[in-house]
């Protein structure tokens, strides 16, 4: 025990006066402690995507909904120099953590034509990031404003089969959160969000990297472009490998899921610094075959 | 000590205590949010306020815990221990944040409720790397909240102290549940180790600081043996300091002795307030005032000064030439037992 | 403290003590790594005569000649632009309106495509649709 002189009262007005100096010399020490925390947590976190989220603010915009591979607005950009109507894919997803499969066979009901004869005006928050884009029907249905039979009845979905058995790996994350909502929007601490969105009805999608950091995004439907979201839940937001028929439909790439041969969780997911490559080449650069818009294994020359 | 019950008892310490903690958390919010502006500026404001609240209340758990074993070690830290409650209520509440963002964050808006959500959306528990970080977090904010929410003297003396401090033990069980709610979390998803190492230091100090205490308290807890007349020999005169005490421990629990005035006496070393060390105190206006919180008891019959009700046991002594010997038998609490005079 | 305290206190750091660190370090062993994939890579396109060239952060451009004389623009996108509907255009003057859309341009990769006429426009302009604004513009007469 030190000087025993002084003996700390706390209910008296005034500590001691030895203690009182010790007590301001911990205090400051410990004030010290608290900042350097703040720096070191902050200064080494992991750096956060520029995703965003246009929260707040609606976007009016007028194309074809299709629901093929995913649910999505097909918005035209202009003619290019070949004469083809080049269009921009929106993912549609619904407000919160839900999806909108429902919405879309709800209004294709409503509809006497099929729904990808008519242009709508769809009023929504734009989701961004990396060269993806979504669009939340902030209002579910009533996003919806206006719909009028289109001219033309060509499809508005350009489908390339480039290879019948691909194997990927990455992580199966969805794409709402990613591209957009969370940051982060991937990995272990996001994973019960992106299962929540994706039970919702949020189309899964797998992130793919490569060695040297470039992203590759393929959107995970099953065989009949239908969704699979409820078949892959125990999957999400780890390392996964995955085979199936890899398609590209315009601006994004879809994998047909090969439901026979199960999703594998990658063994082994990886020690502490040792990195997992696959020797298996992904060639997404695949002139690919045509196929039908409208029918998951047919050639577009059979395609009605 | 009140025999009216109010939200809290305020004095110029705790005032100044609260006031050393609302500034303590100022500062590491500010340092928090403008690093962040500068370093990490395309974080949301949702993930901001997580991380803050939680790596703030992490924070404060790890000075909380500290405190304890730093006044056994050094009496300087006392006055730290005086109002540490408030610490931890105001620890809970930051938790609170935290863990009521995560879950409106992640768990809401979503096809499940946001409260099943926690325990369903991953359900690996067989697994230890895949285990439901969020789950742990819950109910260590579960124990934290119950803490918190008895925090006050009105639970303490109405529960007992002995059960209320092995409630307020769970603040080890709600600790284990937090580091483990980090390491397979937040810590699994960042490439830098930072997480991990910060909470490294963090258990291995308060480790070392139990282990220092411990081992310190272990020396003086060895029993005394009985002499031939039932009596245990406990020093000589000299030995006990002017205005304070040796403690012995006998049957299992430890016994002051006081010297003040030219007199001894002999009480139980345990507060009745929160059992802290009588012995550990001083006598001050004629009574023995406990180091923890200033509860006083006259020395010859260990009853609290009037208003208060407080008694603790008291003991025979024997000075035989310049020895003390301490009879282990206690008298009920409250029993007047006349000091014995030291002649010179 | 008093003994049923200690007693506490040492039979939750034999377990605390014990197993918590234990399970620490087994998470801390067990940070898991991203699998990386192998994929394909374009070879960026160089013309034998490029009639222009311009090579920035986020994209690089080529204007180059094929052998059949038609003329091909080569856009290599490095960065995804951080805008929703980009697309890109050529003019003469440096003006979006009349402006001839080329193509749309998301992920980081090559795209393409050849020029009708048989100059090379004066103007390349990136153009973000839904938020009409102008991303970058580039002079090919300098």
């Amino acid at each position: 025990m030190q000087n025993q002189d002084e003996f700390y009262i706390g209910y008296l007005p005034k500590a001691p006066k030895k203690i009182s100096g010790s007590l301001k010399l911990i205090i400051f020490l410990l004030m010290l402690i608290m900042a350097f925390v703040a720096f070191m947590v902050v200064a080494n976190e992991e750096k956060f995507d520029e995703s965003t989220f246009e929260y707040g603010k609606l976007t009016e915009l007028k194309g074809v909904i299709v629901k093929h591979p995913v649910p999505m607005l097909k918005v035209k950009m202009g003619i290019d120099p070949d004469k083809k109507e080049v269009y921009r894919s929106f993912i549609l997803v619904n407000f919160g953590k839900m999806g909108v499969y429902e919405l879309v066979d709800d209004l294709a009901s409503k509809m006497d034509e099929p729904l990808d004869q008519y242009e709508v005006t769809v009023q929504g928050t734009l989701i961004y990031f990396d060269g993806k884009t979504l669009l939340e029907l902030s209002n579910q249905s009533a996003s919806i404003i206006n719909f009028e039979k289109r001219d033309g009845t060509e499809p508005v979905s350009n489908f390339l089969t480039l290879q019948e058995e691909a194997i990927l790996q990455g992580e199966i994350i969805d794409p709402k959160c990613y591209f957009g909502v969370m940051k982060p929007g991937f990995g272990k601490v996001h994973r019960s969000c992106a299962v929540r969105c994706i039970s919702g009805g949020i189309p899964p999608v797998l992130m793919m990297k490569d060695k040297q950091g470039e992203m590759n995004y393929v959107l995970l439907t099953d065989y009949g472009w239908g969704p699979i979201n409820q078949k892959i839940l125990d999957k999400v937001g780890k390392a996964v490998r995955i085979s199936g028929q890899l398609q590209s439909v315009d601006d994004w790439y879809v994998l047909k899921v090969n439901e026979a041969k199960a999703i594998s969780l990658l063994e082994d997911p990886i020690h502490w610094g040792k990195d997992v490559y696959s020797n298996l080449v992904v060639d997404f650069q695949n002139s690919g075959k045509h196929t039908c818009p409208y029918h998951p294994e047919m050639s577009i020359s059979l395609c009605q | 000590m009140a025999h009216q019950y109010v939200a809290v008892l305020w004095n110029r310490q705790k005032k100044l205590y609260d006031l050393y903690i609302f500034l303590g958390i100022i500062l590491y919010l500010l340092a928090f949010i403008v690093l962040t502006m500068i370093l990490k500026p395309n974080i949301t404001e949702e993930a901001l306020i997580i991380r803050a609240s939680g790596s703030l209340s992490i924070l404060i758990l790890h000075i909380i815990l500290i405190i304890g074993p730093l006044s056994r070690l050094n009496t300087r830290f006392l006055p730290l221990l005086y109002n540490r409650r408030h610490l931890g209520v105001t620890m809970f509440l930051i938790a609170f944040i935290h863990g009521g963002f995560s879950i409106i964050q992640f768990h809401a808006l979503g096809n499940v409720n946001p409260l099943v959500s926690i325990f369903v959306s991953n359900n690996e528990y067989g697994d230890l790397l895949n285990f439901p970080f969020q789950t742990l977090g819950f109910f260590a904010l579960i124990i934290l909240f119950l803490m918190a929410a008895t925090s006050h003297d009105f639970w303490l003396t109405n529960l007992g102290p002995r059960f209320w401090k092995a409630m307020h033990m769970m603040v080890y069980v709600a600790y284990a549940l937090v580091i483990l709610h980090v390491a397979l979390g937040i810590a699994q998803s960042e490439p830098e180790p930072i997480m991990l190492t910060l909470l490294g230091i963090g258990l291995f100090t308060i480790v070392i600081l139990h282990l220092m205490t411990a081992f310190k308290e272990v020396k003086n807890d060895r029993e005394k043996s009985l002499n031939q007349r039932g009596y245990v020999l406990v020093g000589t005169v000299e030995e006990i300091p002017e205005n304070k005490a040796v403690t012995i421990n006998v049957n299992g629990e430890k016994v002051a002795i006081f010297k003040y005035d030219g007199k001894l006496s002999a009480v139980s070393n345990v507060c009745r307030h929160q059992n802290g060390p009588l012995g550990e105190g001083k006598i001050v206006d004629g009574c023995i005032t406990c180091p923890w919180h200033g509860y006083q008891y006259l020395p010859h019959n260990g009853c609290s000064p009037p208003p208060f009700t407080e008694k603790v046991e008291t003991f025979d002594i024997v000075l035989e030439d310049n020895k003390v010997y301490l009879n282990p038998k206690p008298y009920e609490p409250g029993t007047e037992r006349s000091p014995v005079v030291i002649s010179s | 403290m008093i003994s049923p305290l200690r007693r506490r206190h040492r039979l939750m750091w034999m377990i605390i003590g014990v197993i918590l660190p234990v399970l620490f370090l087994i998470a801390v062993f067990n940070v898991p790594e991203f699998p990386y994939d192998t994929v394909a890579k374009a070879d960026t396109q160089h013309f034998e005569q490029a009639a222009f060239q311009e090579d920035l952060e986020s994209f690089s451009i080529e204007i180059g000649k094929n052998n059949d004389g038609s003329i091909e623009l080569s856009f290599d996108l490095k960065k995804a632009f951080n805008s929703p509907a980009v697309g890109v255009y050529i003019s003469n003057n440096n003006d979006i309106k009349g402006a001839q859309f080329l193509f749309a341009i998301g992920d980081p990769k090559v795209y393409s495509t050849k020029l009708d006429n048989m100059s090379v426009p004066n103007n390349i302009i990136i153009y973000d649709q839904i938020h009409k604004k102008i991303l970058s513009s580039i002079n090919t007469t300098k």
